[in-house]
């Protein structure tokens, strides 16, 4: 074959004669990738901002293929808390005889605790390992790092919205033993409070889980105990009247304490949350965040090399 | 202009640090270094994979880089796709960077083929709309219409491969960096591929990439860098390059092995054995029917040519080989003495090994040749010259066809006619 009979056959890319947008705008080497290469925030949530389709097909991609090939698909994110409601129910209420906390019916007293529980721990335990499972695509391809475990945790978020439909049906079960008014909408702070307390969590543990592999194996331990230093199956105010000064402890060191006692006080009694725990606790929850994300993109270089 | 710049880049990795550590074999490391006696180990393990790389990258090029294992070729490509991050120095791109570390890295196995394509696409920078655009081509480029929506799980790993390539070969990135993975799949993918990238650099995309395979390197890039132990040994021209690169091998080799004969008797060659080359191809000549040298001859011609070698110790069982390239690259005939020559027991010395051929078979065009004299069953030759000799083929016997064969045509006798038709009957 002569030499312009291959000129002929490789015609030039039509995609490819109109050259890219991002040449146009950049003509100079950007630096990047130094070590002197920008560390604020502010450019780490830009570059997150051009990765927001990428976050979004992640995500769909733990909520797929966390029910491909099961039966029961997305009930599964409802049978969880509900059959441990339904557990707790027969153990601690029947047969133990806890109360929870005045004028609530037991179901929709442990169900609002195991809802957001649920959504924090089953986030947790998908985004801590989430480097890790994840090291063929991070050792191979860039991207921003913090996809990964965000996605798991959006991804437990969807679950959690999922699941909430029982809840709504459990208020309209017992809507006349209950009070409903405009503090209902206290729901929508609470639940971004918690979304970023679970996601500084995640930042945090998600990183130091690839330098240290204990992590892991601590995490199911911890993660017990802490959902017993949590009121779930117990009303916060029996710790108020053991003791005032341990009351102020335990809400203002566990913010998942106070935004579970947030979302009964506001849904199920009709109250206002306790003002001052809650600004407490959405300032760890914000603090948290934005220490995390600094911490975890600073280790972020070293991704690649540890996973 | 360049489109990627490195400053000094260096990659060190702590040895005792590879793989993640658990928090007590820390706090045992932290208590040894406590003590006074270690004190100072903490540089002596430092190993490093680059040092002090300095590379500027021109927009539209395409850089091959080469080297031994482990040399640093990876390392460099994984730094500037930002998969690492340099301990030293800097880097800087213009643009956005593909990375084809290896093939189809972002699939994930309960996904669809669609589904991967799309999310593969997603994590190499491109938007939906985009990758929806291109869709049907990457499809169609990967010959997988028919199992687009089956997980990729189910897919044998030449499918999955194939899927990878064509979904990463269109995408639009302002450097598309390649390690190795033109060696996947069958024959004709691999072509595929590598016409692929030759289209992508027409289009003016700037590649930078890793290959063992010399021919492909010298057939696709405007310049080779040569990396050994994490340095940038050299960098330019490919023939100069691939051929300084050979010679390196066999010095690194030589060093390990020979080094206690090579340090006598070789004071006057020492100029050409610079590199610890045991032997060298000195020319490679043609000469015609009529014994004139030449660098013409026509297709049926007889030809002769004369390789002039020296050596500088003793080689046994060595193997002469030519190799014709078209222009277009092609490699068309390889004739080496290993299989057609005359047993060669030892090369002392200087000398000239000759090759006669009868009617050269040969289509006309222009050829280049590759002269290479090697150890029998070794990879590394003696010596490679890539390309370094010449051969105008005119037209003679043959006019029309791909080569042409001696022959001989006759009339048979009537009689021979009815044996070959009888015999053909008996046979039907």
């Amino acid at each position: 074959m002569s030499a312009t009979a291959i000129e002929k056959e490789l015609k030039p890319d039509p995609l490819l004669t109109t050259p890219p947008p991002h040449e146009a705008q950049s003509q100079e080497p950007e630096l990047r990738n130094s070590v002197e290469w920008s560390d604020s925030i502010f450019s780490h949530l830009k570059e997150l901002g051009h990765h927001l389709e990428l976050l979004q097909l992640t995500t769909q991609r733990e909520l797929k293929i966390r029910y491909k090939q099961t039966a029961l698909g997305a009930v599964w994110a409802v049978l969880q808390p509900l059959s441990l409601m339904l557990v707790f129910g027969i153990f601690f209420s029947y047969f133990a005889g806890m109360k929870g906390d005045a004028g609530m019916p037991y179901a929709l007293f442990s169900y609002t605790g195991l809802l957001s529980w649920t959504f924090f721990s089953t986030a947790l335990s998908f985004a801590i390992p989430s480097l890790i499972t994840n090291s063929y695509v991070i050792t191979k391809i860039y991207f921003p790092r913090e996809i990964v475990p965000l996605s798991c945790v959006l991804a437990a978020f969807v679950d959690f919205l999922v699941a909430a439909v029982i809840f709504v049906g459990l208020l309209l079960f017992y809507h006349n033993e209950i009070t409903i008014n405009w503090n209902i909408f206290f729901v929508i702070p609470l639940m971004a409070i918690q979304l970023l307390f679970t996601i500084g969590v995640s930042f945090f543990l998600s990183a130091f889980t690839v330098l240290y592999r204990d992590v892991r194996y601590a995490m199911p331990l911890v993660i017990q105990v802490w959902m017993f230093a949590t009121p779930i199956l117990y009303s916060a105010t029996k710790v108020k009247e053991k003791s005032e000064t341990l009351y102020t402890v335990y809400m203002t060191l566990n913010p998942m304490a106070v935004i579970i006692d947030s979302y009964r006080k506001c849904i199920i009694q009709g109250l206002t949350p306790d003002l001052k725990f809650l600004g407490i606790a959405a300032t760890i929850s914000v603090l948290l965040v934005l220490a995390s994300y600094k911490y975890f993109k600073h280790l972020e270089r070293e991704f690649a090399d540890l996973v | 202009m360049s489109i990627v710049v490195l400053d000094k880049v260096s990659k060190t990795y702590r040895l005792s640090r590879l793989g993640s550590k658990s928090i007590r074999e820390e706090m045992a490391r932290m208590m040894k270094n406590l003590l006074p006696s270690s004190k100072g180990q903490a540089g002596s393990d430092e190993f490093y994979a680059l040092k002090e790389v300095d590379l500027a990258i021109e927009r539209g090029e395409t850089v091959g880089f080469i080297g031994p294992n482990g040399s640093g070729k990876s390392t460099l490509l994984k730094l500037l796709a930002r998969i690492i991050y340099p301990n030293h120095g800097k880097i800087m791109v213009s643009g956005s960077v593909a990375s084809l570390i290896e093939v189809g890295a972002g699939f994930h196995p309960e996904l669809t083929g669609r589904e991967n394509i799309f999310l593969y696409g997603s994590i190499m920078g491109m938007k939906k709309a985009e990758v929806a655009k291109k869709f049907d081509r990457i499809v169609e480029f990967s010959e997988m219409e028919k199992f687009i929506d089956t997980p990729v799980k189910r897919y044998s790993s030449g499918m999955y491969v194939r899927l990878g390539f064509a979904v990463a070969a269109h995408i639009n990135p302002a450097v598309l960096l390649v390690d190795e993975v033109l060696a996947v799949g069958d024959a004709n993918f691999q072509s595929k591929c590598q016409q692929r990238i030759e289209e992508l650099r027409r289009g003016g995309m700037t590649i930078a990439f890793v290959s063992h395979d010399m021919p492909a390197v010298e057939r696709l890039c405007d310049r080779v860098a040569f990396i050994s132990k994490g340095e940038l040994r050299a960098i330019g021209k490919p023939q100069e390059v691939i051929s300084l690169y050979y010679n390196e091998v066999l010095f690194a080799k030589k060093s390990s092995t020979h080094l206690a004969q090579n340090t006598t008797g070789l004071a006057i060659e020492s100029k050409t054995s610079l590199y610890g080359r045991e032997a060298e191809i000195l020319s490679v000549k043609f000469y015609n029917g009529e014994g004139q040298e030449t660098d013409t001859i026509a297709t049926g011609d007889d030809l002769t040519a004369r390789i002039h070698y020296r050596t500088y110790n003793t080689i046994t069982d060595p193997v002469f080989e030519m190799l014709f390239y078209s222009p277009d690259d092609r490699l068309y005939s390889h004739l080496t003495t290993a299989i057609n020559g005359a047993a060669i027991p030892s090369l002392p010395g200087e000398g000239i090994v000759q090759f006669d051929c009868s009617e050269f078979g040969l289509s006309p065009g222009v050829y280049k040749i590759d002269g290479i004299l090697s150890k029998r069953g070794s990879v590394a030759p003696y010596d490679l010259k890539p390309r370094q000799y010449i051969l105008k083929v005119l037209p003679g016997k043959s006019v029309r066809g791909m080569f042409y064969m001696p022959q001989q045509w006759r009339l048979l006798p009537p009689t021979e006619t009815l044996t070959v038709q009888s015999a053909d009957a008996t046979l039907g």
